[in-house]
C-alpha cells in the first residue's frame, strides 16, 4: 500500500471509528444535537446503533396476541395476528411478534397498525371467514402477564396480574370498502 | 516540524496498519458466519411476515419511514413470498461460503447488504443482535480477509476440495493490518459503556432487584416466583453485571488482564445463554472478544492446545 492510499485509509478509519464513538454522546446532550449531522452518515452506512437493550426492567412473564373478532349476535371469535394466514402466536418460538405488537402500540410504529388490519380484513375474507360466521369487526388485543412487585410477592400476592391493551375495533365492512 | 508530523504518522500507522496474526480475522469471520447463519435459521419460519408483503409489516409504510433517511433494503424491491425465500436461501449459501472462506470479499458483501436490508426492511422486529450483526457485517466487510482457515480448491482437481490448510504451516506467519480488529475492539467498548450508562438511570439497575425481575420473565429459561426473596443474589448479580459490563473492554485492552477479560466477558455471555432465550445475543457477543487477541495470546493459545513451542515474529511484513 502506497503511503498516500494508507494515509487516506487512516483517515476514513479514522471516521468510522468517530462515528462509532458518537454513540457515547448522550442523545440528551448539547453535543449530541451539534454532531447530529453525522447520524445521517451513520445510518447511510449501517452504524447507527443504541445499546438500550434491557435499560428497564423486563416486566412480562408471559404474552398473548390475539384477534378478537365479533358476530352479528355479539359472539366473539379469536383468530391469530400473524400474517399471512392468520397463525397463532406462540411465544416460545420467537420474541419477534412480541416486539413488534407492542412498538405498533407506540406513536413511532403506529403507522404500521392500520396496513396491518386491512390485510387482516383481507384474510378474513378470503378464508370465507367473514361470511361463514358473519363477522362484524375484529380488534387487536395484546395481553401480557406482568410481574407484580417482589414486595407483593414476598407478601404472598400473585406473581403476575394481567394487563390488556387493545387496538381498534375495525368494521369489516368499512376495512373492506 | 517535519519529525513531530511523521512522529504522529508513525503512531497512527501503527494503531491501524500493525501487522497482526490472520487467524484471528479467520476465527472472527468464521464466528460471524456461524452466528449470522443462526440468526437467518431464526427468521426462517416467519420470512413471509417480516418481509413480503403478504406479512404484518406493511411495505409501503416501511418505504415511507426510510423516505426521509438514507435507507436502503433488497426487500424494498423484493416482497413477493417466492422472492424472499430465494433470497433467504442465497443469504445462507453465502454465510456458509463466507465462514469456509469461499469467496470471501462478495460474500462478505452479501453478508453486509443482508443485514442492512433485514433491519430497514423490518424495524419493529429488529433485536439488538441483529443491529450487532449489521455493524460486525460492516467491519468485515472492509476487514482484510487473508488466507488462513479458508477451504481450498485444487487447481488441477477441482471437483475435489482440499481439506482446510494445516494453519501452522501454511498461514500461521501471515500478517494482516490490524485495522479491522481495532474498530471491532471500540464497537465492544461502546456497546458495553453506553448500556451501562443507560441502564444507570433505571430503579431496578439501582436497587439491585433487575436480575429478580429477569429471572421471573419470559426471557428466563427457568421463570420462579422464588427470584423475589433472592434479593441478596439478585443484588449481587445485577451489580456484577453492571461492573462486568464497565470493564471488560478495559481488561481485554491490557494484555496483563486479557485473560480474565475474557473469563469475565465470555463467563456473562455463556451465563446469559444458559439462563435466557436469547441465543444470537449470546453467541455474536463472544465474537469481538477474538479482535483483542495479538500474536503472542495465538502463540499461547496454540501451546495450550497443542503444547507446541514457537513464536511468531512481531513485525512480520
Amino acid at each position: 500500500m502506497s503511503t498516500p492510499v494508507r494515509v487516506a485509509t487512516a483517515g476514513l478509519l479514522t471516521v468510522v471509528a468517530l462515528l462509532i464513538l458518537v454513540t457515547m454522546v448522550p442523545a440528551e446532550s448539547f453535543l449530541r444535537k451539534k454532531l447530529s449531522r453525522l447520524e445521517y452518515v451513520k445510518t447511510a452506512v449501517g452504524l447507527d446503533q443504541n445499546w438500550n437493550m434491557f435499560t428497564t426492567v423486563a416486566n412480562h412473564h408471559s404474552s398473548g396476541l390475539l384477534i378478537q373478532s365479533m358476530d352479528e349476535e355479539g359472539t366473539i371469535h379469536s383468530f391469530g395476528p400473524i400474517l399471512p394466514g392468520l397463525e397463532r402466536y406462540d411465544e416460545s418460538r420467537t420474541f419477534r411478534f412480541h416486539t413488534a405488537f407492542n412498538r405498533f402500540l407506540t406513536p413511532s410504529y403506529s403507522s404500521y397498525v392500520q396496513p396491518w388490519s386491512e390485510k387482516v380484513a383481507r384474510e378474513l375474507e378470503d378464508q370465507g371467514l367473514v361470511e361463514r360466521r358473519q363477522l362484524k369487526s375484529f380488534g387487536l388485543e395484546l395481553r401480557h402477564d406482568s410481574i407484580s412487585y417482589l414486595k407483593t410477592i414476598r407478601d404472598g400476592g400473585e406473581m403476575t396480574y394481567r394487563q390488556i391493551y387493545s387496538r381498534g375495533p375495525w368494521n369489516l365492512n368499512e376495512t373492506n370498502e | 516540524m517535519k519529525r513531530w508530523v511523521l512522529s504522529i504518522w508513525s503512531g497512527v500507522d501503527q494503531f491501524w496498519f500493525k501487522p497482526v496474526d490472520a487467524r484471528i480475522y479467520a476465527w472472527i469471520r468464521i464466528g460471524f458466519a456461524v452466528v449470522a447463519l443462526i440468526n437467518l435459521a431464526d427468521l426462517w419460519q416467519d420470512r413471509h411476515s417480516f418481509f413480503a408483503d403478504t406479512g404484518i409489516l406493511d411495505l409501503a409504510t416501511a418505504r415511507a419511514n426510510a423516505a426521509d433517511q438514507p435507507l436502503f433494503s433488497i426487500f424494498f424491491w423484493i416482497s413477493s413470498e417466492s422472492a424472499v425465500t430465494a433470497v433467504f436461501l442465497v443469504t445462507a449459501l453465502a454465510l456458509a461460503c463466507l465462514g469456509l472462506g469461499i469467496f470471501p470479499r462478495v460474500t462478505a458483501i452479501w453478508a453486509y447488504v443482508w443485514h442492512v436490508s433485514i433491519v430497514n426492511r423490518a424495524f419493529p422486529i429488529i433485536h439488538g443482535w441483529d443491529m450487532v450483526l449489521r455493524i460486525f457485517s460492516f467491519f468485515i466487510m472492509i476487514s482484510p480477509i487473508g488466507n488462513a482457515l479458508r477451504l481450498r480448491w485444487n487447481k488441477h482437481r477441482s471437483a475435489e476440495p482440499k481439506s482446510l490448510p494445516n494453519t501452522e504451516d501454511e498461514s500461521s506467519l501471515e500478517m494482516l493490518p490490524r485495522y479491522g480488529l481495532v474498530l471491532f475492539q471500540i464497537q465492544l467498548a461502546v456497546i458495553y459503556w453506553q448500556t451501562v450508562w443507560l441502564k444507570l438511570s433505571d430503579q431496578f439497575w439501582r436497587n439491585g432487584e433487575f436480575i429478580s425481575y429477569y429471572m421471573m420473565s419470559m426471557y428466563t429459561r427457568f421463570p420462579d416466583s422464588a427470584w423475589a426473596d433472592r434479593l441478596l443474589i439478585s443484588n449481587v448479580l445485577t451489580y456484577g453485571t453492571l461492573i462486568a459490563e464497565i470493564s471488560i473492554p478495559l481488561l481485554l485492552f491490557f494484555k496483563r488482564t486479557r485473560v480474565l477479560g475474557f473469563v469475565v466477558g465470555w463467563g456473562l455471555h455463556l451465563g446469559i445463554l444458559a439462563m435466557s432465550n436469547l441465543v444470537v445475543f449470546s453467541l455474536i457477543m463472544l465474537v469481538p472478544y477474538l479482535a483483542f487477541l495479538d500474536n503472542d495470546d495465538i502463540q499461547r493459545i496454540r501451546r495450550f492446545l497443542f503444547g507446541k513451542t514457537g513464536r511468531i515474529e512481531q513485525d512480520h511484513p
